[in-house]
């Protein structure tokens, strides 16, 4: 962010004749609105993955009415939240109960500053980026404390201090986790921990000695423990205490817990991501100006005029597809426009959807055609910004996949448990990790150069 | 050694449910019945449903949608289930009998003296179903077993003047009537002409 600024205020005399001041605010307004969106997008991205999963490991189908493949259930979900009323219970302490949704919402949120997308993008690359989502990781159980004290509810209070007792005691593991990374990488930048992982898949830490391997399962189990999931959800386990701290919350209160609980676990997979498997590194290559000459290579390489003819004629086959779905998407919606009003009738959206993806398709393959001289300069910009976004975020999605997963296999663990795990398996063996991290350090790898 | 055991106890349950977990969401049949667009009764996909539409490939495999239970429903609806009301017009003598049993008056019966038919033929017989308990007393009351019990149960409707069943077509009713006016009417001739 700070970089971009500088920039319009270098080559900008618009930027330059608003000053310092104004400029790094709009920065930092557009820069706040695109996160907070992709934050909201992706807490409905997971809530409709987790349903999905639900179903799929239930023998079911999960939601599948609202819009194709149920993808747009949790607009739905959340227009049905913000319409509804918004009750506070009458014994209830009002400020704080009212207030109680904002830190946790803003703890997630928080995070998204040093949650890079790219190897230039990144809101914040903040010196001690790790320490930071540290602190706003924890910054949520001030909420989750408020919401369950202000509620006057014996099972908000029960799931309130269950939720501080269990954040408090899973930060540590995850702390140990985190420092042996710093250890490793040399720095708590999250864009320097990346670049220190550069190089290929063997770079990456979680690869990079058995210790950051064991490393990497603490965290991943202590970061599960913190965002309040299963098998770790006791504080709001459903069969004890209806659903622990946000029982008496309704309506948008209780539609931001909710946002915040699944934009968490984004949180927690960049994190892990980041920390141990590569960041936005794309395997198989080198750092960023790897990228940019491969992307050059790749178009100069699509320039070739054989090639350029395979291209149209895929453009072609997928304009013939876009025609086949999108007539079959029209017929369906012919035939059933009289009983429009029938509440049972629904256009087969999946069609319509696919005619978007062919013709999408098809027209990025056709544009290669006008756009050949400038190929080379495309593809290397591409490369630059768009995949390492793109596998950054499969990689995520990937270790998000994991965490949902867990949720609908494992049982709950019950409080004895879940605080053996922390404090008699996790922090011993994440000292141990430490310990051994160091000396591995040591023994492989000169000092002073990080990475 | 308990405590290295019970690491390995952990991963290996933790590896084997997730298997599990892993092998019923890619390969079990899915039981989901499509209730709304699923005929229960005929064990078929409704018309005009885009369950019915046909595959769209790749991304119906890949939800599963494919695998949908589709066989009928009705063999599991128990013998003695008290479903929707059920009538039979010819049986029916008119007598009264189930609007006077039901304890919320739901049933509104109307009958005509009509020749050549025992009792009285029945010209409305509605049932208001937002009203009913189905507590069963009118099957009960019944002299003719008029009336019984169905296994249907899709009763739900949008608006509540749909949940009226009229069980006797409007028509036939003022058929009735005129048929039961026209004979009135002569046999007050015939007894006008035999007193005079």
């Amino acid at each position: 962010m700070e970089s971009l600024v500088n920039l319009l205020l270098r080559d900008s005399a618009l930027f330059q004749g608003l000053g310092y001041g104004l400029t790094a605010a709009l920065v930092m307004f557009v820069c706040g609105f695109i996160v907070v969106n992709f934050f909201g997008l992706m807490a409905g991205v997971y809530i409709f993955l987790e349903r999905k999963v639900a179903g799929w490991t239930n023998s079911r189908r999960g939601p599948n009415r609202v819009g194709p493949y149920g993808l747009i259930q949790f607009v739905a979900d959340g227009v049905k939240l913000l319409l509804k009323e918004d009750v506070i219970p009458d014994q209830a302490d009002r400020p704080f109960f009212r207030f109680a949704p904002y830190p946790v919402l803003l703890g997630t949120v928080l995070s998204f500053v040093v949650a890079p997308f790219g190897p230039k993008l990144i809101i914040g690359d903040l010196n001690l980026g790790l320490f930071y989502l540290l602190a706003t990781g924890s910054f949520t159980v001030i909420g989750l404390i408020m919401a369950g004290w202000a509620s006057h509810n014996k099972w908000s209070l029960l799931g309130g201090m269950r939720s501080a007792a269990q954040i408090v005691s899973y930060e540590i593991p995850n702390a140990l986790a985190f420092l042996l990374v710093v250890l490793t990488a040399g720095t708590m930048s999250v864009q320097g921990i990346i670049g220190a992982q550069a190089g290929g898949i063997g770079r990456w830490f979680v690869f990079s000695s058995p210790f950051a391997f064991a490393a990497f399962f603490i965290y991943f189990i202590s970061a599960v423990a913190e965002i309040n999931r299963i098998p770790f959800d006791i504080p709001e386990a459903e069969s004890e205490l209806v659903s622990g701290y946000n029982v008496e919350y309704s309506a948008m209160r209780f539609a931001m817990f909710f946002a915040a609980e699944f934009g968490n676990i984004y949180v927690v997979s960049a994190a892990a991501v980041t920390c141990f498997l590569g960041g936005w590194q794309v395997p198989l290559t080198g750092g960023p100006e790897d990228l940019a000459g491969l992307g050059r290579a790749v178009g100069q390489f699509l320039a070739w005029p054989v090639l350029q003819v395979a291209l149209l004629i895929g453009a072609l086959a997928c304009f013939f597809l876009t025609w086949r779905a999108g007539r079959g998407f029209a017929l369906d919606l012919k035939r059933k426009l009289p009983r429009f009003t029938d509440r049972l009738v629904r256009v087969n959206s999946e069609l319509g959807l696919l005619a978007l993806l062919f013709g999408g398709t098809g027209l990025i393959l056709a544009l290669h055609w006008p756009l050949r001289p400038y190929l080379a300069g495309i593809y290397a910009f591409l490369f630059v910004y768009l995949v390492p976004f793109l596998v950054f975020f499969i990689k995520a999605m990937a270790v998000s996949f994991v965490i949902l997963w867990w949720r609908w296999t494992l049982p709950r663990l019950r409080v004895d448990q879940l605080m053996g795990v922390a404090w008699k398996y996790l922090i011993p063996i994440g000292f141990f990790c430490l310990l051994g991290q160091a000396v591995w350090l040591i023994l492989f790898r000169s000092p002073g150069t990080a990475g | 050694m308990g405590y290295l055991s019970n690491i390995y106890e952990a991963v290996s349950t933790v590896a084997v449910g997730m298997w599990i977990t892993f092998k019923t969401a890619v390969a079990e049949r899915k039981i989901t019945i499509q209730y709304p667009s699923f005929d229960i009764e005929a064990g078929r996909l409704k018309d005009g449903d885009p369950a019915v539409a046909k595959s769209t490939g790749f991304f119906e495999l890949v939800m599963g949608n494919n695998q949908d239970y589709r066989g009928p429903l009705r063999p599991r609806v128990a013998e003695r289930y008290r479903g929707l009301l059920g009538y039979d017009e010819a049986k029916c003598i008119g007598c009264l009998l189930c609007a006077r049993t039901c304890p919320i008056d739901v049933i509104t019966v109307e009958g005509v003296k009509l020749e050549g038919r025992q009792g009285k033929a029945p010209v409305v017989f509605r049932v208001n179903y937002a009203k009913c308990m189905f507590c069963g007393l009118y099957v009960e009351a019944c002299p003719t077993q008029a009336v019984f019990f169905t296994h249907h149960f899709e009763a739900a409707a949008f608006r509540f003047p749909d949940l009226v069943r009229d069980f006797i077509d409007p028509e036939l009713g003022r058929q009735r009537l005129a048929q039961a006016e026209e004979a009135k009417k002569s046999k007050a001739k015939e007894e006008g002409e035999g007193q005079s």
